[in-house]
């Protein structure tokens, strides 16, 4: 009986923990619909509108976005689509994908762009940036010096190098 | 000076020579499998692979293969570019997601592998000094791929509550915490992708109730950063 008693305490004190458990949702705008998407296979190497662009204002891993974010980007000439032209310097959004920084023994930061718009038209293409990979000559320093009565601890604080997006490169992105 | 030089040379190939297990190799007791099971398992693997490698144009070259070992664990490798699921893995997933999830974040180490110096030779050194970086990167680019494909990501958290475990700290472990992975994948989907966590068909599975559950102090922290539009990173538990 005491046994019973016991069990049926705990249960009671240990529902209000599991009934506390809350989840505080994202809003979302009402457009965006989560989309079952229908495997066909599809031709994905078509020819489509080479589109070239260049960022508005530089982006570094220094001072990193947050991925999520989205980026200006400008079209470098004029472009048409269908029926439509787009002149030189028509605002294309890129948005950031994922960003990781810099690390010591040589590792770079890098960043990757991706989803970019021009007028609501999805567009092809991605920008992935990787900053100088020094680990291609630290990390053999660092272990022939770790042999050396372990001197190649003095190669640990070297880092890789800041991925950059800068103002005058031209990347291209498709539409199709 | 012949032996130090050999000895010193053979130090530097062992370190080339990680492994970028996605989990933990926990033994797992199960009973012969048969040949026909073993073939619709592949099926099943090669099948969701292929269709993340095609709806994402993915443009580096990937193969996938079940391996009937019994070990809770998944791997990429980098020299063969081969994407490897074993039996205990698999036996653990529930749904066709969870596959996606799984072999999404391996597709991402796969596609990781090509870049960089000798096609690719040098990323894994960085692989070996900084694994964490890349393990969540390839969580973060198994939900863009997974939502690419036509997945759930929400998939991906659940997948990582049920299959992987939890270490004291990650400070030796070339893989952080589970619980910190999934709070990064969480806020990840959250701000790219939160029509899947609104609209949540996992919403009432065990093991996503469970995260809610042990996560309910991440996601205070979480909700801090949202409530302060703060850009800071935040250091999960």
């Amino acid at each position: 009986m005491k046994k019973l008693f016991a069990t049926v305490c705990i249960i009671l004190t240990g529902l209000p923990s599991i009934a506390e458990i809350t989840e505080v949702l994202p809003t979302i705008p009402n457009d965006i619909k989560i989309e079952k998407r229908v495997y066909i296979a599809e031709d994905t190497t078509k020819p489509g509108v080479e589109i070239p662009i260049r960022i508005l204002s530089p982006v570094t891993t220094k001072n990193p976005p947050e991925e999520g974010d989205f980026l200006d980007f400008v079209t470098t000439k004029e472009i048409k689509i269908g029926n439509k032209t787009y002149p030189e310097g028509t605002i294309v959004k890129g948005r950031v994908e994922t960003v990781s920084k810099n690390f010591s023994l040589g590792v770079p930061g890098d960043i990757l762009m991706a989803n970019f718009t021009l007028d609501k038209y999805p567009l092809k293409g991605q920008i992935k940036k990787v900053g100088a990979n020094r680990s291609i000559w630290v990390d053999p320093c660092f272990q022939i010096g770790i042999l050396c009565l372990g001197a190649g601890v003095i190669f640990m604080p070297i880092r890789g190098g800041h991925a950059k997006i800068k103002e005058k490169e031209v990347f291209t992105v498709y539409y199709r | 000076m012949k032996k130090f030089f050999i000895a010193a040379m053979l130090m530097f190939c062992a370190s080339l020579a990680p492994s970028f297990a996605a989990s933990f190799t926990t033994p797992f007791n199960s009973d012969v499998i048969e040949l026909k099971d073993i073939v619709a398992m592949q099926a099943k693997v090669s099948e969701v692979g292929v269709k993340i490698l095609n709806k994402n144009e993915i443009e580096k070259r990937t193969i996938f293969r079940f391996d009937s070992g019994k070990s809770v664990n998944a791997h990429s490798s980098f020299r063969d570019r081969e994407i490897v699921i074993y039996r205990g893995l698999y036996t653990l997933l529930d749904d066709e997601n969870m596959l996606a999830a799984v072999l999404s974040h391996e597709i991402s180490h796969s596609v990781e592998s090509y870049e960089g110096a000798f096609r690719g030779y040098f990323t894994q050194v960085n692989y070996y000094w900084a694994p964490k970086k890349y393990e969540y990167m390839a969580d973060k680019r198994a939900v863009d791929y997974m939502v690419g494909a036509g997945y759930n990501p929400v998939a991906l958290i659940v997948v990582m509550n049920k299959a992987f475990s939890q270490t004291r700290y990650d400070w030796c472990s070339s893989h952080p915490l589970t619980s910190r992975r999934m709070m990064e994948v969480y806020e990840y989907i959250y701000k790219k992708y939160p029509q899947y966590l609104a609209k949540n068909e996992y919403k009432n599975h065990p093991y996503y109730v469970n995260f809610l559950l042990i996560s309910k102090e991440n996601r205070a922290k979480f909700q801090h950063k949202i409530e302060t539009n703060s850009k800071m990173p935040v250091l999960y538990l």
